[in-house]
């Protein structure tokens, strides 16, 4: 069972919720509440986090898209926050530069920092 | 501003009734051949690159036979123009010109109103003709709201110097048919340079149309993909950040490649560093320290408005994607862009690209936060262990853009000393 919820941007945030419950932090719903114009994550009586505007009123952009409740559930959560941007053409690009063996940078080698 | 080539101007023309030459566009010299021999001899052939003066530059030609035609085209291909590729050539009647004629409507944002621009004096060197005489080019306002009609068309047309009963009747329609083009397209400029005046009447022998980026979105018929205005044809990478602004106003994300392929940075012994800034002022004062130190900003980048941390994200991806980079600065003007929103964004992106670190880059990486937010934007960066990086520098407001490019000189020294990288 997941949360998904649509943006402004055509991207959308799904959530995991059944990993919620467990979840001491509740880091989403804390960070989601400091964003204007009000929250869009808030706690529901399950312990998991539930949506307080329509799915219209996030896809018009009541959701900031602020990335908060993604990046905190990463490190103070269960890590179940999954965030999709559309990027049309990026993946596409990246593998027709890679054949012609015009390697981005972050994948030509990425434990480099380990390394040295 | 999304420019349209000339045959897709003329082609929009007359879908509005306004003449324009037989011919059609192709991408090589043996349907050049086939096109002249179905509109019959003799032929314009010219290349299709969004630059001015070509026929002073070699591209526009002539053709009165079919191995002439083939030899002409052959020849715009093979030599880009202005630098540019030719990737397109129209091939099109030649027409017996008596006189030249120009003709534009555009927007005059002091008046916020559309302006109408007539020259009896028209052709390549129009400019020259406005700047040595501006009563040659007769400037007239329309009221939007009345729009341009046949009448006040007609009034216009007296009054420009040298214009004839004959010029003003067979002119009138034209003028009408291109300020009509001007608003149902949405159009920041349409012009036509020369309208030919021949024995069958006026006909648009070339077209310019520019098109409202802003607009773009209305006009899914035109198929046009909204990129910056370069004056050459988008690189994928452009087309790609284009479609970030789509549909989200929240802030925007501008993206122009200077130097896509390294080239450039190569050739003058420069280390290629990808850029993103917020505010044009300090992108361009940040590239004009950071070139004497021996970088060379591969791309050009302004993150500004507020954008939201998706629209960070989707942005640093895209900058990131440049496979010729050996390192990246993100400097912000003060301003009051929530900084904090900004910095999520951004490690969202190292994040995902750089997976095997959790968001630690391996190329040197700078990061000035200046503005609303600032010390909150620097505490996602410690937050996610970004920070830790040996290869991240953070600064906050105390430093200016001077600072800011030593600060990333000193760093990219250290991380080439110790990987071994050779720039
Ligand atoms: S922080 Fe993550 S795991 Fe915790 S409640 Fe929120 S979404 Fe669920
Ligand atoms: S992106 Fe920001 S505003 Fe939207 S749900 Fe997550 S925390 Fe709330």
């Amino acid at each position: 069972m997941s949360l998904e919820f649509h943006l402004l941007s055509g991207g959308s945030i799904t959530i995991h919720t059944p990993e919620c419950p467990s979840c001491e932090s509740k880091a989403c719903v804390k960070v989601c509440a400091e964003q204007s114009p009000g929250p869009v994550l808030i706690l529901g009586e399950d312990g998991r986090p539930c949506l307080k505007p329509t799915l219209t009123e996030i896809k018009r952009g009541v959701c900031t898209e602020c990335l908060g409740c993604l990046l905190e559930c990463g490190i103070h959560g269960n890590n179940v926050v999954r965030f999709q941007a559309p990027l049309e053409g990026l993946e596409a690009y990246l593998a027709e530069q890679e054949a012609a063996g015009r390697i981005p940078i972050y994948r030509q080698d990425a434990k480099q920092v380990e390394s040295t | 501003m999304a420019r349209l080539y000339e045959y897709q101007g003329k082609e929009l023309l007359r879908g509005m009734g306004i003449p324009v030459p037989r011919g059609r566009a192709v991408r090589d010299p043996i349907q050049a051949a086939k096109i002249a021999q179905e509109i019959g001899l003799p032929v314009a052939i010219k290349a299709q690159v969004l630059a001015g003066r070509r026929g002073k530059s070699g591209g526009i030609r002539f053709a009165t036979t079919l191995e002439e035609v083939r030899m002409a085209a052959r020849a715009l291909f093979r030599e880009p123009l202005h630098g540019i590729p030719v990737e397109a050539i129209l091939v099109e009647e030649r027409l017996e010109i008596r006189r030249e004629i120009y003709l534009a409507v555009t927007a005059d944002p002091s008046r916020r109103q559309p302006v109408v621009l007539v020259s009896l004096t028209g052709g390549v060197d129009i400019e020259e003709t406005a700047a040595q005489d501006p009563r040659q080019v007769l400037r007239t306002p329309v009221n939007i709201r009345e729009g341009l009609l046949d009448h006040a068309a007609r009034n216009i047309l007296r009054k420009t110097p040298g214009a004839t009963s004959a010029d003003i009747l067979s002119l009138a329609p034209v003028l009408c048919s291109l300020y009509r083009t001007y608003r149902q397209f949405d159009c920041k400029l349409v012009e036509i340079n020369p309208v030919a005046l021949t024995s069958a009447g006026p006909v648009a022998a070339d077209a310019r149309v520019d098109i409202d980026d802003d607009a773009i979105w209305r006009h899914p018929e035109l198929g046009l993909r909204m990129t910056e205005e370069t004056g050459r044809p988008p690189t994928p990478l452009e087309v790609i950040a284009g479609t970030i602004d789509v549909g989200d106003h929240r802030g925007t994300a501008h993206f122009v490649q200077l130097d896509p392929d390294g080239s450039v940075a190569r050739e003058l012994g420069k280390i290629p560093v990808a850029f993103d800034c917020v505010g044009t002022g300090a992108s361009l004062t940040t590239m004009d320290e950071l070139v004497p130190l021996g970088y060379y900003p591969v791309n050009f980048a302004d993150t500004s408005g507020n954008p939201s941390a998706s629209k960070m994200y989707r942005i640093t991806k895209v900058i990131l994607a440049q496979p010729q980079i050996q390192g990246y600065l993100f400097i912000s003007c003060i301003s009051s862009q929530q900084l904090d929103n900004t910095a999520r964004g951004i490690v969202a992106a190292l994040k995902e690209v750089f997976p095997a670190t959790g968001g630690q880059p391996n190329i040197p990486m700078l990061f000035a936060f200046r503005g609303a937010y600032d010390e909150e934007a620097v505490q996602v960066f410690r937050d996610h262990g970004i920070a830790a990086s040996p290869w991240v520098e953070l600064l906050g407001r105390e430093v200016d853009e001077r600072d800011a490019a030593l600060a990333f000189h000193k760093l990219h020294r250290r991380w080439r000393d110790a990987t071994g990288s050779v720039p």
